[in-house]
């Protein structure tokens, strides 16, 4: 293999370079669908497998970037704070709301895996689907999933649930913004939160809260829910 | 142009990141230490212990550029490709069967709680 490949560079200039790109395609399409991260992913997977570089090769700088996972989930504390000052008054409610929601994905993601013939690592992947990615990565870590699988499955979450959200909870009667910015969040993170911004201010910062408090909840309560499941 | 804020700030990010990771270790819990140090800083932030104004300017800027952190550890999805190719199935109907379970159950509960809202007021 080319030594060049194995350069900690490599990594860093492939992914950053693609990354302005898909950046610049989103916001030239307008439209919070074409996820970047999705993007940016395809076009390096695109890159590694034509000119045959091993993974291994690509995260000597790969890993330099993951690094910077760790204080920007850190960093979320600060739109966290934010938005709890603002909804401190409804606070039981919505953790409530939002805690019905977070163990009903992973009850569904963990059941209809392993009903449907997935694997026990495929279930455990699965399970953390509807949390933003930078803290599904660490939860799949710490419970034994792969977490670039995890990964695949928020971002494809994030997207249909961009598309279809609030299409789908006003087929079930549900009209009120408060309630569907909450669910939007809860079930389809940040890329479900960009299409709520569009429905409406209300819809928006509820879907910040919800993903926000999912992320929180789900981080504390599925290493210890896991076992009753598998 | 790094300012000497955006530094001692990112310096704070990393201290309360260590500090999670810490407890999360010496405690044996599962859960993720960076979440832990968010819990951490969300609690100082929320007691005005920091004042939010310390951290903002790398926490800024790393959030608005976060989803490049996590590109590398969606390219390991090549080394599972036989994996995705035999389990697409459950994988795909799983996240689309939860998807719908999630937004339905959870507007549903937040519904509940406005309508008792409105009834009580």
């Amino acid at each position: 293999m080319e030594q060049w490949a194995y350069h900690p560079w490599f990594g860093i200039i492939l992914t950053v370079g693609i990354w302005i790109v898909a950046r610049w395609i989103r916001h030239r399409a307008g439209t919070p669908l074409l996820d970047p991260v999705m993007l940016t992913i395809a076009a390096i997977l695109g890159v590694l497998l034509l000119a045959h570089i091993p993974f291994d090769a690509y995260n000597r700088g790969g890993q330099v970037l993951a690094f910077l996972l760790g204080p920007s989930v850190v960093a979320l504390a600060v739109p966290f704070y934010r938005r709890l000052e603002k909804i401190k008054r409804n606070l039981v409610p919505i953790l409530i709301s939002v805690a019905v929601g977070s163990i009903t994905g992973i009850g569904s993601a963990v059941g209809l895996a392993l009903l449907l013939g997935g694997s026990r690592e495929i279930a455990v992947s699965l399970s953390p689907k509807s949390v933003t990615t930078p803290i599904a990565i660490g939860i799949s870590q710490e419970i034994g999933g792969l977490p670039s699988i995890t990964a695949a499955a928020v971002i494809l979450t994030g997207i249909l649930g961009g598309m279809l959200g609030p299409e789908l909870i006003r087929l079930i009667g549900v009209r009120s913004q408060f309630a569907t910015g909450l669910a939007i969040g809860t079930a389809a993170h940040g890329i479900g939160t960009a299409r709520a911004l569009r429905e409406g201010e209300l819809e928006g910062a509820m879907s910040g809260v919800g993903m926000m408090l999912n992320g929180l909840i789900t981080a504390v309560l599925l290493p210890y829910l896991l076992p009753l499941f598998l | 142009m790094i300012r000497k804020e955006t530094v001692v700030s990112f310096a704070l990010l990393l201290l309360f990141l260590g500090v999670g990771n810490a407890i999360s270790l010496g405690l044996h819990l599962r859960v993720p230490g960076n979440v832990i140090g968010m819990i951490l800083l969300t609690v100082c932030l929320l007691t005005k212990v920091l004042d939010v104004k310390r951290v903002e300017p790398a926490a800024d800027m790393l959030l608005s550029e976060i989803g490049l952190f996590f590109v590398p550890p969606g390219v390991a999805v090549m080394l599972y490709f036989d994996l995705i190719a035999k389990q697409w199935f459950p994988l795909l109907a799983g996240v689309v069967g939860s998807l719908l379970a999630v937004l339905w159950a959870t507007a549903l509960a937040a519904r509940l709680f406005e309508k008792k809202e409105a009834r009580e007021s």
